[in-house]
């Protein structure tokens, strides 16, 4: 290690200058890393958005993404409800986690964690085991419910493989809020339902915030769960995406990749404003 | 004056570890009531009962006659100032402090209004829309008292407040709320375990060990009359030694009888006796009712504490004349100086200067409050 | 209150473990379905642990994990230490959004991303090293963007427990001594070791569940457990894959309890040091006992016997294949590529290693070849694949006729559309396009017609399957309509467009492998298929017939071709030469159910009997059998051909260009049309309505509440400024 050149100089502020700039050098194989392979890769995915197949400089994969705003626009519409529906079903079990005695917190943590050690592929087909039409659910009650191919049901599919992402975030910042939070609301008047309202949820709004995110952005550019639960009836961005790479079109599917990168990119700066506004920049 | 909380027969366990057994305890209204006891006696236990935050095992909780034990915290006309404030980062200055006038849905003007009033009485006028988590640890304090006073309590509950504040401020600050007290005349219930804290503010101490209550009484009782060795050492400092009460009025101490003015002791019943440091006089070795060796002295500005073995016990007296050491000295007490307590199971346990014992506990101490 | 939580808990746990519950069931199916559970056995256990692919993808998983989270957690700590050091704002808050992008970017972008660039890459290397393939530099392309996509949660790990940390305990440790570099080990480390460690382990746990990225950048010598499921999606997956999640998730259980049980016991302050030892050696336990199975299971292998002995002088052949599309040695039968190695080496005394490996659709072998210029020795391409292939120069030229076993084709497999003098390649297996249907759920006039129609009843709304790939789903509409299905006038793909789109409202879905769970299950009555799958199902589901519509039908053969580039031609030779003589034709013949163009199989008695026993049996008795090769596509088409004066017309050819791109756009209007269901709109609507409204509500209290402060703030500072 090169700092170990500056060996034991004593503590005056020059030699702490010194220091901090040589320290600074250990963040230097992350910043070449991150060049060569974060931001140059999207440069050239710039310049595939922006080229025809014969390298020409073109506009008219951008142009032609007109025809998918229909796609985008019906990703974005159930990525929002999985999301909004992540966040209802995902807070109150945060919440209950975090209120739960801390040796139970640790299992409950455990599994929910278990299940993303499984192929997200097999989770899915064993989802559409239980819910085809002649599956599990439907033999087990004698009925006939028709949920595989719905909307529905790759909402359920995005739900059920994207809520440890909400709970987590949710839960780490709810268990970190100190006991005299909760009290010192009850003491000033507030009932149970008050303090969450009131005090926990904006203290966790980093939490939500950030699982909001984790679970946006696969939700709007999964690409598997859409064709297996959707019933193949609709596609979803992903699923354009992929079958642009599959049938050779990079660069229609690069142009696609850069629109969606950019937009995620824009409302995730948005949100992030939002938070920093809401919580006076509490929250380091 | 009334009595506003009423405790009786209040138990609580935690991990089956009795913290509090059996306490009876009321509190006047309007009164400044200390808690005053080392870390860990159930003092804040006990005010957290109060304060609706634990439940008792056992006992009830009375608030103006009424029984409150099973009433939950949000419901009770008292407030609390926690030990680290529990200020809402999300609100600024101005909604902390408006919080609970907000939940009784009370108009802007009035809540305007009163945030105010509350605003210039810890003279934090101006930092109405401040950050809290930029306001210093004096100032956060200050915002912590007036959402707990906003909302007019009755009883206003004080968990070591002063605990995270460096010397000076804290000072300051106990004088500030003693006079808030009076200014706004409601009861202070007000847990500590800084001697000096309580005995400056409190209009009565409770002084509590092992989850039992020691001693309550006003501060000079509590000074001048402890109860049993405990309370004799932890308030002030005290020497305290085994003696036989021959008669009444009449005390030997180191085969020395002693005149004092206590009585009502069986004949030749072991006591302790209490004499505090400053009770005793220096004067020559054939002059003194005892002679010892002098084995330290330590200058403490005003006097100096001087450090006196005589026949095998070590003796704290605090002189303002210098005595060198190893000097062989006489010691000279009043009988007013002599306060005899009945031997109880803290005999024995204080008292001795041999070691710097009393200075470790009191570290100790500090780090246990941090902790907690 | 207390009750209520505890019921949410348990319900919602109950949701999150049924699909679990339901996959490890089913990998104890004795039939192959992931839908029917027909008895317990151990079937799939036993055929996981025989199968070299499943270690090899298990094995490349973990190893890919291990060094991608190693990498990731030292690059990761080290820049977070020196992002904490670093005094300059901008430049700290410019490295955090930069890290952060892989994170917030969606994993297709990121996969896109990579993937177009180490296609940059093999651009400038070839230039440098010619003859480089994409294989060469695929492992670290892999590891590479897994270590991307894994760095910044490690940063995010390890910085804000370096930030809360401090500089007093690295002053305190220089102060006594420590030169910055111990105290950096000795002091710091130590004690931002349990963010290291969980940061690690997210790293890890991220890297083997990743999918995307890995489809995007890997290579074909590296397939990853998940990669290797994907592509059995496309044919089948097969409950031995649920086999290996359950002793995945039971291992990861196990260990996490045992780990829990542990620390419980021990006390409140050795707790944290125990649980972190613990986690890590519960991974180190985890990879350790993966590795030493994998490895077992793939030495134990005689081919690498022979590989170990020999030691360099091993030729490997790499052979892609579809999945499932070979006879692997499973359940007694043969295990072809090790008797190709017995037999290479008998004969030429010379060690062979067949390096196997799967694909599921012509396109993505395609994509493969043409875009990471994979060296193959073997691919299977079927026929208007392979002339597309031929026409681009992409197959390497070699005589047929000059292989001792070619005899064995039979005539009509010879000299096909796509290779008129068999110069390139030699037919593999073929098969029939058909359709399939319930025979309690359709009526039987219904079937008599034996026409494609079938698949516009309306009466069988909701339980129609149609292909979901835009070759064959268009070719059921222009059978019908007597199209041509090759037609390179764009008004005949936008004719079958709208025939698609009518078919549309009474359809189930748009499948791939998902067809044979939803006809065994009777989710479905009626799909188009493939003669040999349909036998699959029908063996598991009696109740399911078969037949080809009257209008004619697609057939395919896949052939055996070596490409262009391959590194031992000669040896690729040898290998089909060996897939065409009897005993390996036949175990071929046998495992995958296809139609062999092999007349010593359908000639074979033995497979013959085989076939007649399967568990099929058609509306006038006909058997399995009959059903592969008594019906020829020649007699089924003759009308439809006549149509088109050829005698292939119904036989797909490569598209152009031009058309496909037509074809794709088409497919993409099919998938929008009718896509838009009200309640979507409402609900996300509502939703994004709800949000801003609590946001401006919230803003707007806000300033309204801070109406009277801000003023007197604004009051104070002029007061403060006239003082």
């Amino acid at each position: 290690m090169k700092v170990a050149g500056y060996g034991s100089l004593g503590l005056t502020n020059l030699m702490k200058n010194k220091r901090s700039l040589g320290q600074s050098i250990l963040a230097a194989p992350h910043i070449f890393w991150a060049v060569l392979f974060i931001i140059l890769p999207l440069f050239i995915v710039v310049y595939y958005a922006f080229t025809d197949s014969n390298g020409q400089f073109s506009f008219s994969n951008i142009a032609s993404l007109t025809d998918y705003a229909p796609i985008f626009g019906l990703s974005l519409e159930l990525a929002i409800i999985a999301t909004a529906i992540c966040l209802a079903i995902g807070y109150p079990l945060a919440y209950c986690i975090a209120k739960a005695k801390p040796k139970h917190q640790k299992i409950f943590i455990m599994l929910l964690m278990l299940p993303m050690w499984t192929n997200l592929l097999i989770r899915t087909y064993s989802i559409m085991a239980i819910l085809d039409d002649g599956g599990f659910l439907n033999s087990l009650l004698n009925t006939s419910f028709h949920i595989v191919g719905t909307k529905g049901a790759v909402i359920f599919g995005m739900v059920y493989d994207f809520l440890p992402y909400m709970v987590l975030p949710i839960y780490t910042c709810i268990s970190k809020i100190d006991r005299s939070m909760w009290e010192a609301a009850a003491d000033l008047g507030c009932g149970p339902i008050g303090t969450v309202v009131k005090v926990i949820f904006p203290l966790s709004m980093s939490g939500i915030i950030s699982g909001v995110t984790m679970v946006l952005v696969p939700s709007i550019s999964t690409f598997y769960i859409s064709q297996k639960l959707g019933g193949g009836t609709f596609e979803l961005i992903g699923d354009t995406i992929e079958r642009q790479f599959v049938t050779g079109a990079l660069n229609v599917g690069a142009a696609i990749s850069l629109v969606m990168m950019v937009l995620i990119l824009i409302s995730i700066t948005i949100m992030n404003r939002f938070s920093d506004a809401e919580e006076g920049g509490i929250i380091v | 004056m009334a009595k506003l909380i009423e405790l009786k027969g209040i138990s609580k366990s935690y991990d089956g570890e009795k913290v509090i057994d059996s306490m009876d305890l009321y509190i006047r209204d309007k009164e400044f009531i200390t808690l005053l006891g080392p870390s860990g006696c159930g003092k804040t236990t006990t005010l957290r009962i109060i304060g609706g935050f634990e439940t008792a095992d056992e006992g009830q909780v009375f608030f103006d006659g009424v029984e409150i034990s099973d009433v939950p915290a949000y419901k009770r006309q008292v407030n609390t100032v926690f030990q680290k404030y529990a200020l809402f980062p999300h609100l600024n200055v101005y909604e902390n402090i408006a919080f609970p006038l907000r939940l009784k849905k009370l108009d802007e003007e009035e809540i305007r209004t009163r945030v105010t009033d509350m605003l210039k009485m810890v003279a934090l006028v101006g930092f109405e829309n401040k950050s809290v988590s930029t306001l210093s640890g004096g100032q956060q304090q200050r915002v912590a008292i007036a959402r707990a006073l906003v909302s007019h309590p009755r009883v206003l509950l004080l968990d070591e407040p002063l605990g995270a504040l460096d010397l000076k401020l804290r000072k300051d600050m106990q004088n500030e709320l003693k006079s808030i007290q009076q200014k706004i005349g409601i009861t202070f219930v007000y847990v500590t375990h800084d001697q000096e804290e309580a005995l400056s503010m409190s209009d009565t101490v409770v002084v509590i060990a092992d989850g039992e209550i020691q001693q309550i009484g006003t501060p000079t009782d509590i000074y001048n009359e402890p109860k049993n060795a405990f309370v004799a050492d932890f308030i002030g400092e005290s020497n305290i030694i085994d003696g036989v009460m021959l008669e009444d009025k009449k005390v030997k101490i180191a085969s020395h009888v002693f005149d004092c003015v206590d009585g009502g002791y069986d004949k030749n019943e072991p006591v302790d006796v209490v004499i505090r440091p400053e009770d005793v006089d220096v004067v020559k070795p054939e002059d003194g009712m005892l002679q010892g060796q002098v084995t330290a002295v330590t200058f403490k500005g005003v006097h100096y504490e001087i450090i006196v073995d005589i026949k095998g016990f070590k003796w704290m007296i605090q002189s303002t004349d210098y005595v060198a050491p190893d000097a062989i000295i006489g010691i000279y007490i009043e009988p007013e100086g002599i306060h005899i307590m009945k031997k109880s199971k803290y005999s024995g346990m204080f008292g001795d200067y041999s070691s710097f014992s009393d200075e470790i506990d009191q570290l100790s101490d500090a780090d246990a409050a941090e902790e907690f | 209150m207390k009750y209520a939580s505890r019921i949410y808990l348990c319900l919602i746990f109950a949701v999150l473990y049924i699909p679990i519950v339901t996959l490890m069931l089913f990998s104890f199916n004795a039939e192959n379905s992931t839908a029917e559970f027909t008895g317990f056995s151990l079937r799939w256990y036993i055929e996981l642990f025989s199968s070299t692919e499943a270690f090899t993808a298990l094995r490349n998983t973990l190893v890919l994990a291990v060094l991608s989270a190693l990498l990731a957690t030292v690059i990761g700590t080290l820049a977070a230490e020196g992002i904490y050091k670093m005094r300059s704002k901008l430049l700290k808050s410019a490295i955090n959004s930069v890290t952060n992008i892989p994170m917030m970017n969606p994993d297709i972008v990121t996969g896109m991303s990579m993937m177009l660039f180490f296609a940059a890459i093999m651009g400038i290397l070839a230039v440098v090293i010619p003859n480089i393939s994409y294989n060469d530099i695929g492992f670290a392309a892999m590891l590479i963007s897994h270590t991307t996509f894994c760095l910044p949660y490690v940063i995010l790990s390890v910085l804000p427990r370096i930030n809360e940390l401090g500089d007093t305990m690295s002053e305190a440790a220089l102060d006594l001594g420590c030169t910055p570099a111990q105290a950096f080990f000795k002091v710091k480390l130590p004690n931002i070791m349990p963010a290291v460690l969980s940061g690690m382990v997210m790293a890890f746990t991220l890297s083997l569940d990743d999918f995307v990225i890995s489809y995007f950048v890997g290579p074909s010598n590296f397939q990853t457990l998940p990669l290797l499921i994907y592509s059995m999606t496309k044919k089948k997956v097969t409950p031995d894959m649920y086999a290996l999640s359950t002793i995945i998730i039971v291992t990861v259980f196990l260990l996490l309890v045992i780990s829990n049980f542990k620390s419980e016991k021990s006390s409140a302050a050795s707790r944290k040091k125990k649980l972190i030892s613990i986690v890590t050696i519960s991974v180190a336990a985890v990879l350790a006992i993966a590795l030493v199975i994998s490895s077992f299971f793939i030495d134990d292998a005689p081919a690498t016997d022979g590989a170990a002995d020999v030691g360099g002088d091993v030729i490997t052949i790499n052979v892609y294949n579809w999945g499932e599309y070979i006879s692997d040695g499973f359940d007694g039968s043969m295990n072809v590529n090790e008797e190709f190695e017995k037999y290479y080496f008998d004969k030429y005394g010379k060690r062979v290693k067949v390096n196997y490996t799967t694909y599921a659709t012509n396109e993505d072998m395609y994509s493969k070849l043409s875009n990471s210029a994979v060296k193959y020795d073997i691919v299977v391409p079927s026929d208007y694949m392979i002339q597309k292939m031929i026409e681009e120069d992409m197959l390497y030229e070699f005589d047929a006729s000059s292989l001792s076993n070619f005899g064995n084709i039979m005539d009509d497999y010879k000299g096909l559309y796509y290779d008129k003098d068999n110069m390139y390649s030699v037919p593999y297996t073929c098969g029939m396009m058909g359709i399939i249907y319930n025979k309690s759920m359709v009526s039987e006039e219904d079937v008599r017609e034996m026409s494609w129609s079938l698949l516009w009843n309306q009466k069988y709304a909701g339980k129609i399957l149609q292909f979901n790939n835009p070759r064959d789903a268009f070719a059921t509409a222009m059978y019908m309509e007597g199209l041509d299905v090759n037609s390179t006038d764009p008004e005949v793909w936008d004719q079958a467009l709208d025939l698609l789109i009518k078919q549309k409202p009474i359809l189930q879905g748009y499948v791939n492998d998902e067809i044979f769970n939803k006809m065994t299950t009777e989710s479905a009555a009626i799909a188009p298929y493939f003669v040999g799958d349909f036998l699959t199902m029908a063996d598991q589901e009696p109740n399911l017939g078969f037949y080809y519509p009257k209008e004619g039908v697609n057939y395919f053969v896949d052939a055996m071709c070596i490409p262009k580039n391959a590194e031992h031609p000669e040896v690729a030779m040898e290998y089909i030469n060996f897939m065409l003589s009897e005993e390996a034709a036949i175990a071929n013949a046998e495992y995958i159910g296809y139609a062999s163009p092999n007349r010593l199989v359908v000639e074979n008695d033995e497979y013959r009997a085989y076939m007649e026993d399967y568990g099929y049996e058609g509306e006038n008795g006909e058997t399995a059998y009959d059903l592969l090769y008594n019906v020829m596509p020649a007699e089924i088409n003759k009308a439809y051909n006549e149509m088109f004066g050829s005698n292939d017309a119904s036989c797909y050819r490569s598209f152009s260009p031009e058309i496909q791109t037509r074809v794709n756009t088409l497919w993409e209007n099919l998938k929008l049309s009718d896509a838009t269901e009200p309640w979507i709109h409402v609900l996300s609507i509502g939703i994004v309505v709800l949000v801003a409204a609590f946001a401006i509500y919230s803003i707007y209290i806000k300033k309204k509440r801070s109406r009277f402060y801000r003023y007197r703030d604004r009051d104070n500072k002029r007061t403060a400024v006239a003082k």
